[in-house]
């Protein structure tokens, strides 16, 4: 006999990446927390020391910034998908919840780490410092807000979505197959990534002789190539995962 | 808005499922009626919770079919908010206060209660702050069991769900088992090992052996089926030839022998004439002489897993 089951006040996919949301915030937070207070020491501490912190100490939280959000995506994965179809919701809506929230996740944290050496760039400004970007990345201090911006966000958006893939596949494939497959999983990343180390050390390639902006659109084209490859991938993973008991 | 009024049938047409060489279930073809309570009984490894883990779409079968509500319920976004599968392993936040849980469960519920989650949390005693890692094995059996209720779901699989739980809890969830489900009547499976415990709630039995149906049969007469005939050894043994005997205990010259298949006219009369005695057998010793591994030929109950009435 067929009875009849309303439907979710709030679609599925909005109730859990709400939750998912949340879960990134809570994180957020203590991680931007602990960054500031690291990029105001290690100011002081250049200060004191040197009489000067003529680098961007900010920038420096480009690898943190990519690689915790990258964590926890994984752990987003292998904590949220068993109790997301366990609570009665389909995989289909759990991919599109976490690739929303992952994605914006890594804009936000583009968005977030941008203002901070901005901030910093302005406190250095006014103090006669000067704000050299010494990280591996194709923006400068000089560089436009766009183009420091657009040099974070991509590696962000794409480590998210990569910690995605890396989780789907240890939770299907196990601890064999999640290792194995890490040069494929995070390969993509690391590309993207250190795109900047091949301009710096002049490999032979397209990107000695283009120009900043020319280099962080091919930088910003491969990146999203490789975000939706990445993204499709975990959605066809995901979306064939059985649910197994908690060990 | 439509809330539900009655349960979901569940139909599984020759469905296998393996894991590697292990075959959890073997072409098992089952119905369990709309609406009723369905014992899910079997031994350790039998396929009861994969079983659970298909009706509920954690998995596909590796071969067959398996319908929920006339669907197959698998990424069916109308038919998996009203499935309900709580095993023993708990599918929780483990690192978020109840309280979370519940909003995240009740979220994508469209029968969740919460009065009843309330009701619940306070008869099991459990602190909506406290998180599902920091629970003793029996509060979370409890946490898991105000899920399941709470969901009203309209097929609503209950797997072990009361490890742990002293016996009060135990049969507190008994009571408020039946009394919402008389309430809001919908199609609950329960798989236990509490047999004796259980037995007085089941209409339906299905009993899994190594991964197919043994029996699959209204309660009622299932209890009917097994008869207990206590006596002398050679009237004992001379009143049960011919019938299917699933075992025999000795005391000295007195033999107990428990054999299934209803009374027929006259049994009554000879056993009193040859001095036996005849009895019920509690359900829990049926299904323990029917999934006897010594047991020979143990070929019994309706071969396509239709719940015979």
């Amino acid at each position: 006999m067929t009875a009849a089951v309303a439907p979710p006040r709030v679609s599925p996919t909005a109730h859990t990446a709400r939750r998912l949301a949340v879960a990134l915030l809570q994180m957020a937070g203590w991680f931007w927390g602990i960054a500031i207070v690291a990029i105001v020491a290690g100011n002081v501490i250049g200060w004191a020391v040197a009489g000067a912190t003529d680098v961007s100490i900010a920038i420096y939280a480009r690898q943190a910034a990519t690689w915790f959000p990258f964590s926890l995506a994984i752990m987003l994965v292998a904590a949220y998908l068993r109790v997301h179809v366990a609570a009665g919701m389909t995989r289909r809506s759990f991919v599109r919840a976490a690739l929303v929230v992952e994605v914006g996740a890594g804009l936000a944290y583009a968005a977030v780490l941008t203002a901070l050496v901005l901030a910093e760039r302005a406190v250095h400004d006014a103090l006669g410092w000067d704000s050299v970007i010494t990280e591996v990345q194709v923006s400068d201090a000089s560089s436009p807000v766009w183009a420091l911006f657009l040099d974070q966000a991509v590696p962000f958006v794409l480590g998210n979505l990569s910690g995605l893939l890396v989780g789907v596949v240890y939770l299907r494939g196990g601890a064999w197959w999640g290792t194995l497959t890490l040069p494929l999983t995070v390969g993509p990343l690391a590309v993207s990534m250190y795109l900047g180390g091949a301009r710096l050390m002049e490999l032979p390639g397209i990107w000695t002789t283009a120009s900043d902006t020319q280099v962080l659109l091919l930088g910003a084209g491969v990146g999203a190539v490789f975000c939706l490859v990445t993204a499709l991938v975990f959605a066809g993973l995901a979306r064939r995962a059985p649910v197994t008991a908690r060990p | 808005m439509t809330t539900t009024t009655t349960g979901w049938g569940v139909e599984l047409r020759g469905v296998t499922q393996r894991y590697g060489d292990v075959v959890a279930l073997d072409d098992v073809t089952l119905t369990v009626r709309p609406g009723t309570i369905t014992g899910l009984l079997g031994r350790n490894g039998s396929g009861k919770s994969t079983l659970g883990s298909l009706l509920a779409a954690f998995r596909r079968p590796t071969a067959g079919r398996v319908l929920v509500d006339g669907e197959d319920p698998w990424e069916n976004e109308r038919v998996v908010p009203g499935i309900c599968f709580v095993r023993e392993s708990g599918d929780v936040l483990e690192d978020y206060p109840l309280k979370d849980n519940l909003a995240y469960v009740s979220g994508a519920r469209p029968t969740f209660s919460h009065e009843l989650a309330g009701e619940l949390m306070d008869l099991f005693e459990l602190d909506p702050r406290r998180k599902p890692s920091k629970l003793s094995r029996g509060k979370k059996s409890a946490f898991g069991i105000v899920l399941g209720l709470a969901a009203r779901a309209p097929l609503t699989i209950l797997d072990e769900v009361h490890l742990g739980l002293d016996a009060p809890s135990r049969y507190a969830f008994y009571e408020t088992l039946l009394a919402d489900y008389a309430e809001h009547p919908r199609t609950l499976i329960l798989s236990s090992h509490l047999i004796g415990e259980i037995e007085q709630l089941l209409e339906d039995v299905v009993v899994l052996d190594r991964g197919r149906v043994l029996v699959a049969q209204d309660a009622e007469t299932l209890r009917a089926e097994g008869l207990a005939v206590t006596g002398p050894a050679p009237a004992v043994e001379q009143f049960v030839a011919g019938r299917d005997v699933l075992a025999t205990q000795r005391l000295g010259g007195t033999v107990r022998t428990t054999v299934r298949g209803a009374l027929v006219e006259g049994d009554e009369r000879r056993a009193r004439d040859a001095g036996l005695e005849l009895g019920p057998v509690p359900l829990q010793d049926l299904f323990v002489h029917l999934t006897d591994p010594q047991r020979t030929g143990s070929t019994v109950g309706p071969a396509d897993g239709e719940v015979a009435r």
